[in-house]
């Protein structure tokens, strides 16, 4: 399948970085985020969060690309050849999209991910806020920790509720 | 019976900030995975709102 090429950096926050036809930079990144579950889990060392940046010069209102999702598709699946990482996505909210977006995500998701991994989700009721917190757990379904991770995890999230 | 182990008050704060923060952190990506996703088919999106 095409997509573009892209570079990688493997330091403590892993990047990767492509460039489209249409002069757009990408920046895709892998951010450590064991606190989440606590130091104490060993596994915890393999969680991250993924984030996508535009460089600042990027070219506003270029047409829709089909390449870049294919190539941030690939970067997930290199991403994953450690089968111990683990990426925590969190649906952003606070613009009242987030079903659609959640769809969205789901149906790319779908795209790559041939049985290959474990996609959870969950979610948190924030009463202060008046919002709700879409949130995923993605592994690969033969990270050795897997039924620890998703029993941690639901723990986390599923065991989230607020005094009645 | 499986029941849902309850989280203290205290753990329940530490995840709720720690949530935030990350809707927070995803603000800028969801924006990106939104014009770099495609579109559902209409007909799809109407059946499953």
């Amino acid at each position: 399948m095409q997509q573009y090429e892209y570079d990688f950096i493997d330091d403590e926050t892993f990047s990767y970085f492509f460039k489209t036809t249409f002069q757009v930079f990408y920046k895709i990144e892998f951010k450590p985020t064991g606190y989440i579950f606590g130091e104490e889990y060993i596994w915890s060392h393999y969680c991250y969060e993924f984030s996508i940046k535009l460089s600042a010069n990027s070219p506003k209102n270029t047409p829709f690309d089909p390449l870049v999702s294919i190539t941030i598709a690939s970067i997930f699946v290199d991403f994953f050849k450690n089968k111990q990482n683990i990426i925590i996505y969190t649906c952003d909210t606070s613009d009242g999209k987030h079903l659609v977006r959640v769809r969205k995500f789901d149906r790319w998701f779908n795209q790559f991910n041939h049985e290959k991994f474990l996609k959870i989700d969950n979610s948190i009721v924030d009463s202060k806020q008046n919002t709700t917190y879409y949130n995923s757990l993605i592994i690969r379904q033969d990270n050795p920790y897997k039924d620890e991770i998703v029993e941690a995890f639901e723990d986390l999230i599923g065991g989230f509720e607020e005094d009645k | 019976m499986e029941t849902k182990k309850k989280l203290s008050k205290e753990e329940r704060e530490r995840i709720l900030k720690i949530v935030r923060q990350s809707a927070t952190n995803y603000r800028e990506t969801n924006s990106i995975l939104d014009k770099i996703l495609p579109e559902i088919p209409q007909s799809n999106s109407l059946i499953n709102q």
